[in-house]
């Protein structure tokens, strides 16, 4: 059973890389849209728009639904709905920060906030997640991380 | 000065594991990981027409756009960023949100050395060299400790 459990980790780790690599494509195809459009801003906006596009046929085959019950809406809390405009956050952030910071920087700074908010999340248990609290191997592999990042973005 | 900037990136990079995290509750209250995804992408949306329009001052576009640049840009982003942050979160939940950057990132530095190394997407060749691949080594010895612990 232990043996299963952790082969499916394996998998969800490949998942987690996949997932990562098509981060820096999406960064590339978007600086071309940008420079068509003349606007990093409504680059962003086709990117989003397409994006929510895309997923209108994903739930319907996933799930088979595209509503959900409105009571959930006041029974949870308000910072449920608005998840969208962090992202938002972070892609305008990050056009603004690249000219100013140089992309080595943008990225290692960004990788930290990443990295201590995440450490955070699991200590607490944040946002419904399952506690998981900060102990030495976990800094360690923290800062082995930021050091990978640094290391790569420099050279 | 830059300091302050890097404490905007830092800001900036928070803002990811709390929407991913969000995301994934969300997803336990409307029954949907996908539908999740649709809502924040709509909010996104809805957000950024109201940027562009107060800052640029417009949301349209030269449509000769569509003819001078190759077909594929116009909804390859979309669907890549539909790809990440969907898988953000179907994983977060499973592998934990220090454990889901980790490795995100890791995915993100590889494909970045590729792009970098192979020129794709007319970037300039940055060939790999030792210091980079030590990056990637420190970056995985940092995922197993992270997987262990």
């Amino acid at each position: 059973m232990k043996k299963k459990g952790s082969l499916l980790i394996i998998l969800f780790l490949a998942w987690g890389l996949g997932a990562g690599m098509v981060s820096p494509v999406q960064t590339a195809v978007n600086a071309r849209v940008r420079t068509a459009v003349g606007s990093p801003l409504i680059a962003s906006l086709i990117s989003f728009f397409v994006g929510a596009l895309a997923l209108v046929p994903l739930t319907l085959l996933m799930d088979r639904k595209l509503t959900f019950d409105p009571r959930v809406i006041k029974t949870s809390p308000w910072w449920l709905w608005i998840g969208g405009l962090l992202g938002v956050i972070f892609v305008a952030s990050n056009i603004l920060l690249l000219p100013l910071l140089g992309a080595a920087l943008t990225v290692v700074s960004i990788v930290c906030g990443q990295m201590v908010i995440a450490m955070l999340i699991d200590h607490f248990g944040w946002f419904g997640v399952a506690r998981h609290p900060i102990n030495w191997p976990r800094l360690a592999g923290l800062v082995l991380l930021i050091v990978g990042v640094l290391l790569v973005q420099q050279f | 000065m830059i300091v302050l900037f890097l404490i905007g990136g830092m800001l900036a990079g928070m803002a990811v594991p709390i929407q991913t995290s969000i995301n994934a509750k969300m997803g336990r209250v409307v029954g949907s990981p996908y539908l999740a995804s649709l809502i924040s992408m709509i909010v996104g949306t809805m957000a950024l027409l109201i940027l562009s329009l107060a800052i640029d001052h417009r949301v349209m576009f030269d449509t000769g756009a569509f003819y001078t640049h190759p077909w594929w840009i116009w909804f390859g982003g979309g669907l890549l960023g539909v790809t990440y942050l969907t898988s953000n979160i179907l994983l977060l939940p499973r592998l934990g949100a220090a454990l889901t950057v980790v490795i995100t990132v890791c995915g993100q530095m590889i494909m970045a050395i590729c792009i970098d190394e192979f020129g794709w997407f007319g970037v300039p060749v940055h060939e790999l060299d030792i210091p980079r691949l030590i990056g990637v080594l420190c970056m995985l010895s940092g995922v197993f400790l992270m997987r262990k612990f």
